[in-house]
């Protein structure tokens, strides 16, 4: 009677601490359009809690500014979101911002990745000796994808934000570069895309060139907090198409 | 004297670093907020996912080159923040070339006596008084308007040297025909800034600034920056007020405060 007692006791304690840990977690990794500490500017990744019940799963912002897919990997950034992420937890990826430089070891090389999803590579050998192997945004991407996977986190991949460029009255897409490359990506490893750049492009369109500009306080890149709440709600936006993903299952009910 | 020195290299070192940085931070000049659980929500820490904007200021600032602190304490009015001594504390912090943000306003329309919290003052900015038995406090208390309590900041800071800013309340998310209800004209808002003027220093219309931003994204996006009622808000509704406080700071002319914007 006594044993059955404590056995009692110490499975309830057990199954508290196993609630406990089932509480998922939302993971973000990116650049600084998902977490930028700079006030006035501000990522998305920090206004997504409007929209998701925090009650019900963790949010991890993990995003980095300055970050391209590479620099996230070397850095140890992403080795550490896998060494925590864990069965039934999210992963929104969001990279695209800092991948444009030629890669090399120079001050502007030394984040850029190689263009499109092929498995080609270049080797790079920084002056004190060291080696250095760079892919393409799809390969890193792939990577982020499939190393989630193992898991059992559920990876989704998002276009970047549009910048305020516009072109005859219109946003200016990345649907010929890393958008393309992040939707093909999503399409061959069989996981959620959300077209981030196209759903805040489209609302930026319908408030106009002159509403935009106020979004971004220092150039064409960054939002302020206005701005990151719309990128947020795009986020949202396109989570809601994803009709199989679980992820909807957290949303805030609103009144 | 000098063998304690070559023997203890390092303890030395680390005295003379730690009073150094000591006194670095002492010759810094720090910015004080007080006000409300608009400014600080609870201890500052997202206590029922609440939060006050003066707790999101400091990414905006050099704090290198300044401390931020936040004294700001939830249920307070302009009143109970002198009568229950939290002004003092604060002000005895205070020295020459410091700045201290003021807002207060949510809760200075609440009864001027009951047993629960004897915190309203009286309306508008005038000299006008009145004696109470505090049924709170079972002392008696001569009440003053919103105004004079008000003032009473302002003189007391600038007494000791220090730059004190006025902001009006944060807006509640009240609507009316799709506008915010600002808080402007002859209610806090506009006292505010009638008392700025009157005493001559910086007026920062945290009210009208926010509530343009809130006006431009609409009533059903500004609804989730208040998880529980319409006035307190989340972590997200104080950044956007924090970002309100340093937009209108960074349009004062002659405030120095701004230098230490980065």
């Amino acid at each position: 009677m006594k044993h059955l007692k404590l056995f009692i006791v110490l499975a309830a304690i057990g199954l508290s601490f196993t609630f406990v840990q089932d509480k998922p977690t939302l993971y973000l990794i990116g650049d600084s359009t998902v977490r930028n500490t700079g006030r006035p500017q501000c990522g998305w990744g920090e206004m997504i809690g409007l929209y998701i019940d925090s009650s019900k799963i963790n949010i991890s912002n993990q995003a980095m500014a300055g970050r391209s897919t590479r620099t996230f990997i070397k850095e140890g950034r992403w080795d550490k979101v896998l060494s925590t992420i864990k069965q039934g937890d999210y992963l929104i990826m969001q990279f695209g911002h800092n991948e444009g430089s030629k890669p090399d070891t120079s001050k502007a090389g030394y984040r850029g990745v190689l263009k499109g999803t092929g498995e080609e590579t270049v080797d790079l050998v920084w002056p004190d000796g060291k080696p250095e192997t760079v892919h393409t945004y799809g390969f890193y991407l792939r990577k982020f994808v499939r190393e989630a996977k193992a898991k059992g986190a559920t990876p989704i991949i998002c276009s970047m934000i549009p910048r305020n460029d516009w072109k005859d009255g219109k946003v200016l897409r990345a649907d010929d570069s890393y958008g393309k490359w992040a939707a093909q990506i999503a399409k061959e490893e069989g996981v959620g895309f959300i077209n981030l750049n196209n759903i805040t492009a489209l609302k930026y369109e319908a408030m106009g060139q002159d509403k935009v500009k106020a979004f971004f306080p220092n150039e064409h890149t960054h939002t302020n907090i206005e701005g990151a709440t719309i990128n947020a709600e795009s986020v949202v936006d396109g989570l809601k198409l994803l009709t199989d993903c679980k992820l909807n299952n957290y949303f805030k009910v609103t009144k | 004297m000098k063998r304690f020195v070559s023997r203890n290299y390092w303890l030395v070192l680390a005295v003379v670093l730690l009073s150094s940085y000591i006194i670095h931070q002492q010759q810094k000049p720090t910015l004080f907020a007080i006000g409300d659980s608009t400014v600080k929500n609870g201890k500052g820490k997202g206590d029922g996912d609440l939060w006050g904007w003066a707790d999101f200021i400091k990414p905006y600032f050099d704090t290198d080159k300044i401390n931020i602190e936040n004294h700001a304490m939830g249920g307070t009015s302009s009143r109970t923040f002198q009568t229950q001594g939290l002004w003092d504390k604060v002000l005895a912090k205070v020295k020459v070339g410091d700045y201290v943000i003021i807002q207060f306003g949510h809760n200075d329309s609440s009864p001027l006596n009951d047993s629960s919290r004897a915190r309203g003052t009286m309306k508008g900015v005038s000299e006008d008084s009145t004696v109470i038995m505090n049924l709170l406090t079972k002392k008696e208390e001569t009440v003053h308007t919103y105004g004079w309590y008000m003032r009473k900041f302002i003189a007391d800071v600038k007494a000791k040297g220090a730059t004190p800013i006025i902001c009006s309340p944060i807006p509640r998310n009240d609507w009316k025909n799709g506008k915010v209800i600002r808080n402007g004209g002859n209610n806090y808002g506009g006292w505010c800034a009638e008392i700025a003027k009157q005493t001559g220093i910086a007026f920062i219309d945290l009210n009208s600034i926010t509530a343009d931003k809130y006006d431009a994204m609409g009533q059903e996006k500004v609804a989730l920056f208040f998880p529980k009622e319409h006035t307190h808000t989340g972590k997200e509704g104080a950044e956007i007020n924090a970002a309100s406080v340093v937009a209108g700071l960074k349009v004062l002319k002659d405030c120095k405060l701004t230098a230490y914007i980065q």
